[in-house]
Formats: C-alpha cells, sequence, structure tokens
C-alpha cells in the first residue's frame, strides 16, 4: 500500500534502462550457456563408444556401401566441428534434424511428448511447493516433538533414491489398494491427472523434503529477528507478525531453495518416466542416449536445459520483488 | 496521585541447568511519573533491557517474571493476550538501539508506519497515513512524502532512527521506552536524536525509559538516572549530583570516575572490572 504515490521520472526512466539493460545481459548469458552445453553433449556423445551407423544397419552392420553411405547422408564423415556447425545452423533455421532411430521429425517427436512431461513437471512442481511450504512451516510452529517426528519423515524422504520411492509406491498404491494405474499417460485431463499422480509424488517427494527444510530453517530464523520484536511491540496480532514480518522474509531463502530444486524436479523426470513408463521428454532421452540417436539427444538436452535457465531467470526475477535490497544492485 | 508506571520488586528468572533456574533481575523496583523522564544506566548485562523488555510483556519466552509491573494501576503480567497487544499498541512505544535491524526491510516507511491502523478501516488509514506525514515533519525528516515510499535500506541510520520514533509516537503513547536508541549511531546524529526524543516528549506529555552506557545523556535528558548493576537498581540520582554530588555506591562512583575529562590529561581512562562489586560490594 502505497500511500502517496510518487514519480520521479528520470529517475524512473533510468530505471527502466537499467532493467532493460540487465535483462538483455541476461538473455546473452542464457545463450552463451546453451551453446557451451550443447557444444559439450555433442562432443561427449561423439566420443561415446558405439556407432550409430552400425545401430541403424543392425545386421548389415558389415555393408561397406551401406555404411558410406549412410555416413555421407548424417555428414559422420566431416569433421567435429563441422557437424556441430550442421546442426546448430538447422537450429537456429527451426530444423532440429531426423531422428536415425524413429525416422521421424526431431521437432514432431519431441512436440508429442511435451505435453506430458509438462503436465508432471507441473503437478510436481506444485506438489513440492504445497507439500514442501506447510511441513516446513507446521515443523517451525509445532512443538518438539512434532518438530523431531517430521524431521525424521524428512530425512527418510531425502534420502531414499526416486527409484526406490517409484517402487514402493507402485507396490503400495498401485498393487495393493488399487487406487492409481501402474502405468501409462491416461485421457482427458482427469484421466492425465489420475495417472500423473503417483510419478509426480514421487518426482516430488525428496524435493518437498528439501523444501521443508529450508523453510523451517529459515521461519525460525526469522522468528528471531529485532525487527518481529519490533512488531510485537507495536501491539500487532500474532497472524500479522507471521505473515507480515516472519513468512514474508523467509521467501527469499525458500524463493532461493525452489530455484535448485527445479533443476532436480526437470532432471528428475527423466527417472520418474521410466519408471511409471511414460512416454515424455525423459524417457525419450533415455532411448535416444542408449541408440545414439545424436539427433533427438542433442535436441532434448537443450530443451530440459532451456527449461532451467528460464526457471532460473523467473527465480531471480522473483527475487528482486520479494526483497527490494536486492533491486538496485543491493546497494545500500 | 499513583506514577503512571510501578515496577515492584520485579524477578526474572529463566530456565537453566540449575532447576531453580538463573535469577536475573533480583527485585528491582521504581516508579515513572506521568510526563517523567527515568534513565537506566549500568554495564552491558546487568539488567537494563530485560527490565524495560518486561514493562512491554516482551521478556525471553519461558522466563517466569515475579513481582508486579502496573501501568496505569493495570497488573502487566496478568493481562490477557488480547489486552496486552492493546496495551503495547495504544500505551507503550518502543524504539530500539538498531534501526536497520528493528526495521523490515521488505516494506515500505509508509507501510510499516502506518501498520498498526492495517486492520482498521479505510478512513481510519488515510488518518493514520496523514499523521505519519505530519510526525515525519515533527522529526525533522525532509522530504517526507518521498521518505514514505523509500525502503529502510534507502535511509541512514539516523533518519532511519528517527522514523522509528515516529512509529513509536504514531499512537501517542503515554509511555516511551527507548533501549539505546542513540548507540548504534554516530555522535553528532546521538545528540540530535537525544533532543528529537526530548523535544517531543515534552511536547505530548509522554514518559519516558531511557536505557543508555552514556551517563552524561542521561543526566541531559532525564528527571532522575537508576544505576543498574549485576540486575539490582543499586543507586538513584538526580542529574545534579553527578557532578560532585554525595554517592553512595562504589559501582557508581568507578562509573562516574570512567568519564573522559578534557580538563585533565590521562594515560589511559579507567575502566570498571568485571564483577568488581560483588555482593556486599566487598572489593571496594
Amino acid at each position: 500500500m502505497a500511500i502517496v504515490e510518487h514519480s520521479l521520472p528520470r529517475s524512473a526512466r533510468r530505471q527502466w534502462a537499467a532493467v532493460l539493460v540487465a535483462g538483455a545481459g541476461r538473455l546473452a548469458q542464457m545463450a552463451l550457456t546453451l551453446l557451451a552445453a550443447s557444444f559439450l553433449i555433442f562432443v561427449a556423445l561423439q566420443r561415446a563408444p558405439g556407432n550409430p551407423v552400425d545401430i541403424m544397419l543392425g545386421n548389415k552392420a558389415g555393408d561397406a556401401e551401406a555404411v558410406r553411405r549412410l555416413n555421407a547422408q548424417y555428414h559422420f564423415d566431416q569433421p567435429l566441428l563441422v557437424q556441430y556447425g550442421h546442426w546448430i545452423t538447422g537450429l537456429l533455421h527451426g530444423d532440429l534434424g531426423t531422428s536415425f532411430i524413429f525416422r521421424e521429425d526431431v521437432s514432431s517427436l519431441i512436440a508429442a511428448r511435451i505435453p506430458t512431461t509438462a503436465l508432471l513437471v507441473a503437478y510436481g512442481g506444485l506438489l513440492v511447493l504445497v507439500l514442501g511450504f506447510v511441513t516446513g512451516l507446521v515443523s517451525a510452529r509445532a512443538g518438539r516433538t512434532v518438530d523431531t517426528g517430521i524431521s525424521v519423515l524428512l530425512s527418510v524422504a531425502l534420502a531414499t533414491p526416486t527409484y526406490v520411492i517409484a517402487i514402493v509406491l507402485i507396490t503400495v498404491f498401485s498393487l495393493y489398494l488399487n487406487w492409481f494405474p501402474v502405468f501409462g499417460s491416461g485421457d482427458g485431463l482427469l484421466g492425465r491427472l489420475h495417472h500423473l499422480t503417483l510419478p509426480a509424488v514421487t518426482l516430488a517427494l525428496s524435493s518437498s523434503a528439501a523444501i521443508a527444510r529450508v523453510t523451517r530453517a529459515a521461519v525460525k530464523d526469522e522468528e528471531r529477528r529485532d525487527h518481529v520484536t519490533t512488531a510485537l511491540a507495536r501491539g500487532l496480532d500474532t497472524p500479522t507478525v507471521l505473515r507480515r514480518h516472519v513468512i514474508r522474509n523467509a521467501l527469499l531463502p525458500i524463493t532461493t531453495i525452489t530455484g535448485i530444486v527445479a533443476a532436480g524436479l526437470i532432471a528428475g523426470t527423466v527417472i520418474v518416466e521410466n519408471a511409471f513408463g511414460l512416454d515424455g521428454v525423459g524417457s525419450l532421452l533415455v532411448q535416444a542416449i542408449t541408440r545414439k540417436d545424436y539427433a533427438v539427444v542433442q535436441s532434448t538436452s537443450i530443451l530440459v536445459i532451456t527449461a532451467f535457465l528460464v526457471v532460473n531467470a523467473l527465480v531471480d526475477l522473483l527475487y528482486g520483488v520479494i526483497d527490494p535490497r536486492t533491486r538496485d544492485g543491493g546497494t545500500r | 496521585m499513583t506514577p503512571l508506571l510501578e515496577v515492584d520488586d520485579l524477578r526474572l528468572t529463566v530456565g537453566g541447568r540449575d532447576p531453580q533456574g538463573q535469577e536475573l533481575l533480583h527485585g528491582v523496583s521504581f516508579t515513572v511519573g506521568a510526563g517523567e523522564a527515568v534513565g537506566i544506566v549500568g554495564e552491558s548485562g546487568s539488567g537494563k533491557t530485560l527490565t524495560i523488555r518486561a514493562v512491554a510483556a516482551l521478556h525471553p519466552p519461558g522466563a517466569r517474571i515475579d513481582g508486579d509491573i502496573r501501568l496505569d494501576g493495570r497488573s502487566v503480567p496478568a493481562m490477557s493476550p488480547r489486552e496486552l497487544m492493546r496495551m503495547r499498541r495504544d500505551d507503550v512505544g518502543m524504539v530500539f538501539q538498531d534501526p536497520h535491524a528493528a526495521i523490515n526491510p521488505v516494506h515500505r516507511i509508509g507501510d510499516f508506519l502506518t501498520e498498526t491502523y492495517r486492520k482498521d478501516g479505510p478512513e481510519q488509514r488515510r488518518v493514520a497515513a496523514a499523521r505519519a506525514l505530519e510526525l515525519l515533519h515533527q522529526v525533522r525528516i525532509d522530504d517526507p512524502a518521498r521518505i514514505l515510499g523509500c525502503y529502510p535500506h534507502e535511509l541512514s541510520g539516523g533518519m532511519l532512527q528517527r522514523v522509528m520514533i515516529a512509529a513509536a509516537l504514531l499512537r501517542g503513547p503515554r509511555l516511551l521506552l527507548a533501549d539505546e536508541p542513540t548507540t548504534a549511531l554516530d555522535v553528532t546524529t546521538q545528540a540530535e536524536v537525544a533532543a528529537l526524543i526530548t523535544d517531543l516528549r515534552r511536547e505530548s506529555g509522554t514518559s519516558l525509559i531511557f536505557i543508555t552506557h552514556d551517563i552524561e545523556l542521561v543526566g541531559a535528558l532525564c528527571d532522575r538516572i537508576l544505576v543498574m548493576y549485576k540486575g539490582r537498581i543499586v543507586e538513584e540520582l538526580t542529574p545534579d549530583r553527578l557532578h560532585g554530588g554525595k554517592i553512595a555506591h562504589p559501582y557508581t562512583e568507578a562509573l562516574l570516575a570512567c568519564r573522559p575529562d578534557i580538563t585533565r590529561r590521562r594515560h589511559r581512562l579507567p575502566a570498571v572490572p568485571a564483577g568488581a562489586f560483588e555482593e556486599g560490594w566487598a572489593a571496594q
């Protein structure tokens, strides 16, 4: 609630210019990161053992003429940098190449799988935030017994590998209780959500434990601050103090950990989609890597990295909104 | 007439290894009359801050309070949470040592000042906003309308402490508790802030408890001075006795001897050794 609207046109304009410059810098940084990451993945894949031409030819692998023809078709006979150049030029023109394995455009291959993965990450992310935040807040505010109990559960959730969580959840909720399907993506939004519930919970469990821990620590930390004493000394009621002074300020570290956790969520889809037999981007990536489907691996990795970069940019943006001190370069 | 504040044999005990707990205030008694200014001096850990926090019931959670604190005849330890909130909001204003720590960095100055009016209607909030503006004027802040839209980190310590004083006086409290309000500020700002507190409270007839290490400052601001040592009030002075008056307690004497004096040349300022005046003032 700004009581008096104050506008300082000149300094406001200067501020906008600063924002634009910072934004452009950020975009350049993201582009550079993508370039470096794509090159690293390209080189790593080329250097890894196994030959895509042999895989494509199957039992005709000995046919020298076929090998030569395929090598020429996919530019495998050219130097590494030239091959990378071909791929990146195609990418910039919107051509992601063709999958050797699926004999299909990489773009349509990926596009078909994005909805499943996007829904899975969104569903999981929502669970992470709600579950993590609520658990952390309860843990910070509750007595010692509840706090210790939650702390033990969080340690278990953090320490258990994702695939083990997946197996346990499938065994309990699909096989014994029969509440959720074992695999597949489902039809319609409700069907999809039903199918995606167990995968999303699997994906969310350890991440929400991380968020819960940070939330608990941040809330406990903020409660001890001098400004909270001031708020109490001014006769504000407990819910207001909690909302405006404790939680509001605890959002800073929580936002930081959310950015880190988001990366884990995106990477976690690879395991979760395989465990639950979902045909998303993550399972596509695994199939493509095992069969050296260069074009698919490259494009899928770029997509995953881009998603990660965008999430992090959003988190940084959010940070500026939450903490006024970080807005103008953090100067006092 | 009963005084505004009566602190009566106040004992504060915190839980320690000892099942009995550890007593930090050993029967503190004093009164503050309406419109009176009382200073409390003493070294760190002597119980000054604990005493005034107990007055606003802001003592550490888990601490036990014995004895009584009465504001306007009403017992503070006996108040319900709701009464306590109302007392803190309407009757007692507090100013703390470090304004940058004591004011939440994420809210604008205007929001901070009028925060206690959030639950009131829009009409009340408008009145509060106008009063905030007027108070910023009174604490001698230039361009108060702009300051209302600033964040705490954009203001200097001295400016922010003025904002804190304005916030403490916004609802017209009857008692102002100032816990070393000048310690974190540089020397010129210290004098200004101290003068400001005195001027404003005299105008409004607000009573004051002023805590400081600076015995000269307290002599200039207050009607009476309480000297605290190890959780007790060991001496009550009037400002005129600071210079050549009769001093009863050796700690006070030692404290006064530590003041720098431009008329005397000394190699080192004397210091009061920690714990020098234990039980029965034996050391002297």
